[in-house]
């Protein structure tokens, strides 16, 4: 009885209506804000990763296309051949590092010829544009080796994370050369440079299939903490990035 | 269209749908900054407020429950209305103040601005015994939730007025479940036992 009697206090309360008065001056200041209010449109992240995906340029996605052609050839003629995990590793290494140079240059084309400046105006900032496009391209190149390392795998009857850490390898460390040569180097995004550090890391990479041993389960710690130490790096590199980015060196750098 | 879609048109421009939300929510705000705050007079101001806020940060709202979203927006403006309150040394709220407007001097409590005279809304037929019996309902209640803790009395308010669930409640609240359900729980014991003590619960 006493609680219905409390209900039905709470029920009268909640019919309760402010004074037509007073709301109505209420609501014209409200209505005053809401005419004097400009929108500004901020995209949703989907919407964001959908614009940054327009400008990213095609010769890029054409390069991806023929990386992952040539990784599913090689893995077609390997598989063929009954070739051993070396020398999977051996030409998948170099290309992984290739895919390195190339997502890092996608990167650094927002430092050519002075639009840097331009770009930290607009309505997502450079920092974020960064993040996107970083997201976008290193995250494909991530895809496709993951896939490629799962071929391997299976024509090989080898573990597949194993191959991944292979692959990964190489990748990292190219992230972090052309990530160096882009951010600190002026000229570091011209397309000869980009060139000259495509081959080196491709030596660089291929260089272990000389040594098959080191393919080997003994050494894969030695694999283990380099992909670490390559990720922690890089990751150094990106946060030194963002803040240059921030304080605007890299502004004036560009 | 649903209110997805208004927060969408909003977002790409149209202001006209910011109108439509303030008149949508306009007393569901307010009934609840007059009950939280305790003051009528300031419950107007603290709602102003919060559709203000709603509006100035509206472009990056991302919509999930609008109705929940004012109430939060209200509710931290009510707290830190009542915390400023609290250091000016003032009582959280005036239903002596009320009484005493109502014979003549200007209160700023509920009471004072549900006199009978024709400011009652809502019941523009009713007679002015009905409008003094409401405005007394609202009064009194007023003056008995002011007495309970401030964490309780708003998780009162948003049980028993807007029916929200405990789960709703500690999502608003950003406190668990049990915490909700020991709030309302403690807050309708120490009401229903000031009612009984005032004869509320008799009428």
């Amino acid at each position: 009885m006493v609680r219905k009697r409390q209900e039905k206090i709470w029920e009268r309360a909640a019919g309760m209506k402010p004074d037509p008065q007073k709301k109505k001056k209420s609501l014209a200041c409200i209505e005053e804000v809401i005419a004097d209010k400009k929108i500004h449109n901020i995209p949703s992240p989907a919407e964001l990763i959908h614009i940054q995906l327009q400008y990213i340029s095609p010769v890029f996605w054409l390069l991806q296309g023929g990386m992952l052609l040539l990784l599913l050839l090689l893995l077609y003629q390997m598989a063929r051949m009954g070739v051993e995990l070396a020398d999977y590793l051996w030409w998948s290494s170099i290309v992984a590092a290739w895919m390195g140079i190339l997502a890092n240059g996608a990167v650094g084309r927002y430092f050519s010829h002075g639009m840097a400046e331009l770009e930290q105006s607009c309505c997502i900032n450079l920092s974020q544009m960064w993040t996107i496009r970083m997201i976008l391209t290193i995250g494909v190149d991530i895809c496709i080796l993951t896939l490629f390392s799962g071929g391997v795998a299976m024509c090989t009857n080898t573990f597949f994370g194993r191959i991944a850490v292979y692959l990964l390898v190489p990748f990292v460390l190219s992230n972090i050369c052309c990530l160096l040569a882009v951010s600190a180097l002026r000229g570091g995004r011209s397309r000869y440079t980009l060139m000259v550090l495509a081959v080196l890391a491709g030596l660089t990479a291929a260089a272990p299939s000389l040594f098959p041993e080191i393919y080997g389960t003994a050494y894969l710690w030695v694999w283990l903490c380099m992909l670490v130490l390559g990720i922690i790096v890089f990751a150094a590199q990106i946060k030194n990035c963002y803040g240059r980015m921030i304080r605007g060196e890299m502004i004036c750098w560009n | 269209m649903d209110e997805r879609q208004w927060i969408h048109a909003i977002q790409k421009g149209d202001k006209q749908y910011l109108k439509d939300i303030v008149e949508k929510y306009y007393d569901d705000i307010f009934r609840f900054c007059a009950f939280q705050s305790g003051s009528g007079e300031d419950a107007y101001d603290l709602a102003q407020e919060t559709f203000l806020k709603f509006i100035r940060y509206v472009e990056g709202y991302r919509y999930r429950n609008l109705k929940g979203y004012l109430l939060t927006v209200a509710m931290n403006l009510c707290r830190d209305y009542l915390t400023e309150k609290g250091k000016r040394g003032e009582r959280e709220i005036s239903y002596d103040q009320s009484v005493s407007g109502e014979n003549g001097s200007e209160g700023d409590s509920l009471w004072e601005i549900y006199r009978p005279h024709e400011r009652f809304s809502g019941a523009e037929e009713a007679s002015p015994e009905a409008k003094s019996v409401e405005s007394d309902v609202y009064g009194r209640l007023t003056k008995l939730l002011s007495e309970l803790p401030q964490i309780q009395r708003e998780a009162l308010i948003l049980h028993y007025m807007y029916d929200m669930k405990y789960r709703e409640i500690a999502k608003l609240t950003g406190v668990t479940v049990s915490t909700v359900k020991s709030r309302v729980k403690q807050g309708t014991e120490k009401l229903r036992g000031r009612m009984e003590k005032e004869d509320f619960l008799d009428g």
